[in-house]
């Protein structure tokens, strides 16, 4: 249960992120029509939003339930943990801004060229069924935030445990969205630099705890908090 | 067989005949534009988007319940309600992702040919077919979610591909938005604003500050400052006034200007060169014509092993499985990678010059370019701008003007005695600079005052300048241009007979004095001076009244990025080699000043072929650059032939590399930009060659499911994809 908080605090704190990166959907949305229409086109487009983040929840928590399924396959186990930890501090580390550079080639690569003209059509008329499917075709945009719970879900090794997670962060960050759409105003630079560091501290905390979970040192502080997950596994004498 | 561009992406195709019906150039694009239609209805196209959008949020429902059902949560007796809710959430996502795969299949029968995605949609509706049997009948295994997530991970990766390809049409077509959409005639009543295609060469045109120029011509009335970076790669921004030529596309600066249209509508520069960069596409590179050779092959080698791997499986465990596996086969095939990388690559390569201002005549120069091994210069006009500059006058001293003088020894027998001394001005910075202005003269020792050899210096190059003022002479024209930058009265020439390649002659009257003037050579003005030393300078010799009075010495400026070009050229591997029809001496001064590898001079433009020949015999890949008129038949001898300064002469150029501007840094950039795509081809070839071999191998051995099959497909084709299209990005330098 404390995963689904995490994830939902993760996705409200990684508020200034959100609104960099999906900022310009939502003021896209809100743009036309009355303004009950274009709020109406904006929950739609988060409608979408989650129910993609729900499905590659599914798909990663039944991954990581297929990669740990097998009893004497500890290494994929650990290997999963390991990853998680690597990727949810990545994302973190990038929220921070402590990846150099990242940002820029993202924007400057084919992959963002290809997708943009492949899905340029989209954009051009925000209709009801179009937000909804933009919201949909956005939940794939590769964000460290969802890439970070993305991480968490596959680790729950549980398709439903997944969705879950998934629509916990994704939940969390409709708010500042929302809000957005609503004022048509991004908040001050300050405010979304503050927010850009809290993200990504708890993602950095959550990438290391992950870590550590499956460690002796987090065993003998903390005891064993994942008995019924099977993280004791290679802890076990 | 016709030339034919793609009815979706627009590359190019050879067709049989000429159609109504669209052509497409690969079955993706066929099957892209059933899906989302043309390139021509906007809404149409929203509409076919959203259609394939809604298949997809069925499928993925499909698949997340599916998953549920696979984890075991669902307790047995709420499961049949899932396999319903299946089934009709199935169906609608097989109706909308299915049908236009469906109709493919249709098609590529009625055609008799088979394609591996319609092998696929077949595959798809079987398992659709299958499953809904079970779900209605209430027992047996569902596939509901690979029958409704292969078409749309298909449809997905082949909407990619056409999207890229689509996208490398648009590069070149995208220099069309540099046009302005109306223009602003002059007509008797007043100004009218017409459309592009309205206006005629002849047509007066109101150009205000910050608009785009409409039509190439020259300028009527005003000045102003033209930038002209998005067109010729030019960066630095050029000042234009009465009489300069411009171009169609550029940019005109802070002065409102009238120009005279000289050619417009289809006929500008700038639609030529789209046109050109265009047709350059039809030329197959050498690694395209690998890829189709690998791919003639490529499919029929997949369909064997996926008929081998599902009848083997099918043997050991059964139908579904094999059929299952033989699926996977054909889905896990990234043929993409092997057909479309390559070209993709070259046409984004081609669009990529052509918006600096570089028309590359086909894909194979494209990759040849890169391949250079030896680049042969021109000299005058390519190294150097053409635009000769006066660097030195010797005034030759005449005994009744200089009495106090002591005699020289005496000259060589047939010399005239009347050849003195001769009083040496120096220009400094004979080469790069252009022009020579008072203030630089440096006068070397001399007995006499420096305001009375500045006066004699005057009246010589005053006098040559005068006989000189009728011509078009490029030795002319910089004589003149010296006199003017020393404001000197140059008088008025009449009687003027040109001598091509010796000298000029005529009467010229000034300051109330008629002299009759002749200049050039040694030879023409009377054997009666001693050749100067070999200095790596043209001389014109200046005689009137019978008697040689000096010599002024002119030199053509290098032009400012030569050495920077030559010194890049040397960084990528490149040998130079000056290649001149001048004098050994002057083409040697020149090597020696930019640091080219070798030195070819005199040599007459046949020579030039056989040297270009010669060097090229060992397979090694030499380029020519020169200037695309003048050089025509060099250029046409080597495998890659730069015509530099084209400026708005496109259609005349010889040289399969044609550059707009005559910026020497464009050709290391262009090797640059070819070795990157180049690079990006082997890459993707051997990414290509790695990925269907793993790939296929693990589909065949039964642990990859379609589905995971599928994924690492799409995955495939956005990674080569991806990579190709950074080349459009590939920087300007």
């Amino acid at each position: 249960m404390h995963e689904l908080w995490i994830a939902f605090a993760g996705g409200t704190l990684a508020f200034a992120h959100c609104l960099g990166m999906c900022g310009g959907f939502v003021l896209h949305l809100s743009h036309s029509g009355s303004r009950g229409a274009a709020f109406q086109r904006q929950l739609l487009w988060h409608a979408g939003r989650l129910f993609t983040y729900v499905f590659l929840g599914a798909i990663a928590g039944f991954a990581g339930a297929l990669l740990t399924g097998a009893p004497h396959w500890v290494w994929t186990q650990r290997a999963l943990t390991w990853t998680t930890g690597i990727v949810t501090i990545l994302a973190g580390l990038f929220l921070l801004g402590a990846l150099p550079g990242v940002g820029r080639r993202a924007s400057d690569s084919g992959l963002a060229v290809l997708l943009a003209s492949a899905f340029r059509d989209l954009f051009q008329q925000p209709t009801r069924s179009g937000a909804v499917i933009l919201g949909a075709a956005t939940g794939f945009l590769p964000c460290p935030i969802v890439v970070g719970f993305l991480a968490l879900a596959a680790q729950s090794e549980s398709a439903a445990s997944g969705m879950a997670i998934m629509a916990a962060m994704g939940l969390g960050t409709i708010w500042a969205l929302l809000a957005l759409g609503l004022t048509g105003r991004l908040l001050s630079a300050s405010f979304r630099r503050w927010g850009s560091v809290t993200g990504g501290i708890l993602l950095l905390l959550l990438g290391t705890a992950t870590l550590l979970r499956g460690t002796d040192a987090w065993h003998r502080v903390l005891g064993c908090p994942g008995a019924e997950s099977g993280c004791c596994h290679e802890t076990s004498p | 067989m016709i030339r034919a561009f793609c009815s979706y992406c627009g590359l190019p195709v050879a067709a049989a005949r000429k159609t109504a019906e669209p052509i497409f150039c690969c079955y993706g694009c066929a099957l892209v534009s059933r899906i989302v239609g043309g390139r021509d209805s906007h809404g149409q196209r929203a509409w076919n988007v959203l259609r394939l959008g809604i298949g997809a949020l069925f499928a993925m429902n499909v698949m997340m319940i599916s998953i549920l059902l696979y984890t075991g949560r669902i307790e047995a007796a709420s499961i049949p309600p899932f396999r319903w809710a299946l089934l009709a959430l199935a169906t609608p996502a097989m109706a909308l992702l299915g049908y236009p795969l469906l109709i493919g299949t249709v098609a590529e029968i009625a055609r008799r040919r088979l394609s591996l995605d319609t092998l696929i949609a077949a595959g798809s509706f079987t398992a659709y077919g299958v499953s809904a049997a079970n779900a209605i009948r209430g027992a047996g295994y569902l596939y509901f979610d690979t029958a409704t997530m292969l078409p749309l991970l298909v449809t997905f990766g082949r909407l990619l591909e056409a999207a890229a390809k689509s996208h490398a049409g648009d590069l070149i077509r995208g220099l069309e938005t540099l046009l302005p959409r109306t223009a602003l005639r002059a007509e008797p009543e007043g100004p009218h604003e017409v459309a592009l295609g309205e206006l005629r060469p002849g047509d007066r045109i109101l150009v205000r500050p910050g608009e785009r120029i409409a039509a190439d011509g020259r300028v009527l009335e005003g000045t102003t400052v033209i930038q002209e970076a998005e067109f010729t790669g030019e960066s630095l921004p050029r000042t234009c006034g009465p009489g300069g030529s411009v171009t169609a596309g550029t940019v005109n600066g802070p002065g409102a200007l009238t120009i005279h249209a000289e050619r417009t509508g289809e006929d500008i520069l700038l639609r030529r060169l789209i046109e050109l960069a265009a047709e350059a596409r039809f030329a197959v590179a050498p690694s395209e014509r690998l890829a189709n050779r690998a791919a003639v092959i490529f499919v029929p080698a997949v369909l064997t092993l996926a008929l081998a791997a599902g009848v083997a499986w099918t043997a050991a465990d059964g139908l579904a499985r094999g059929a299952l596996v033989a699926l996977s086969v054909m889905v896990v095939a990234c043929p993409c990678a092997l057909v479309i990388a390559a070209p993709l690559t070259t046409a984004l390569a081609i669009g990529r010059a052509a918006r600096s201002g570089i028309v590359v005549r086909g894909g194979d120069v494209m990759e040849r370019i890169g391949a250079i091994r030896t680049l042969c210069f021109d000299k005058t006009g390519t190294l150097t701008s053409g635009r000769f500059a006066a660097v030195r006058i010797e005034v030759l001293d005449q005994p009744a003007a200089e009495p106090d003088r002591p005699f020289p020894p005496s000259p060589p027998a047939g010399r005239s005695s009347t050849l003195l001394a001769l009083q040496e001005v120096e220009i400094p910075n004979p080469v790069g600079r252009e022009g020579l202005s008072p203030n630089e003269v440096r006068t070397k020792p001399s007995r006499r005052p420096e305001s009375q050899q500045q006066a004699q210096e005057d009246e010589l190059l005053a006098w040559l300048a005068g006989l000189e003022s009728g011509s078009e002479h490029a030795l002319g024209r910089a004589a003149l241009a010296a006199a003017r930058e020393r404001g000197l009265d140059i008088g008025v020439a009449s009687e003027v007979t040109v001598h091509p390649g010796s000298g000029i002659r005529g009467v010229v009257t000034r300051a109330g004095v008629r002299r009759e003037v002749k200049a050039g050579t040694t030879e023409f003005v009377g054997d009666l001076v001693s050749d100067p030393p070999d200095s790596g300078e043209t001389v014109v010799h200046v005689a009137w009244d019978g008697e040689v009075r000096g010599r002024v010495f002119l030199s053509d400026t290098l032009r400012p990025e030569a050495a920077a070009a030559i010194r890049q050229l040397h960084d990528a591997g490149i040998e130079t080699v000056l290649l001149s029809g001048d004098r050994r001496e002057t083409a040697e001064a020149i090597g020696a000043e930019l640091g080219l590898d070798r030195v070819e001079a005199p040599r007459r433009p046949e020579e030039k072929i056989a040297f270009i020949r010669a060097a090229s015999a060992g397979g090694v890949t030499v380029a020519m650059v020169g200037d695309g008129i003048n050089d025509a038949p060099a250029l046409a001898s080597a495998p890659v032939g730069i015509a530099l300064g084209a400026g708005t002469d496109l259609a005349r150029q010889a040289g399969n590399v044609v550059l707009l501007s005559d910026r020497l840094t464009r050709i290391p950039w262009l090797v640059r930009l070819s070795r990157a795509a180049r690079r990006t081809i082997a890459q993707n070839l051997l990414w290509a060659a790695a990925y269907n071999a793993v790939a296929l191998a693990a589909a065949a051995a039964g642990v990859l499911h379609p589905l995971l099959a599928a994924l690492a497909m799409v995955v495939s084709s956005l990674t080569v994809l991806a990579s190709s299209l950074r080349l459009q990005r590939f920087e300007d330098g």
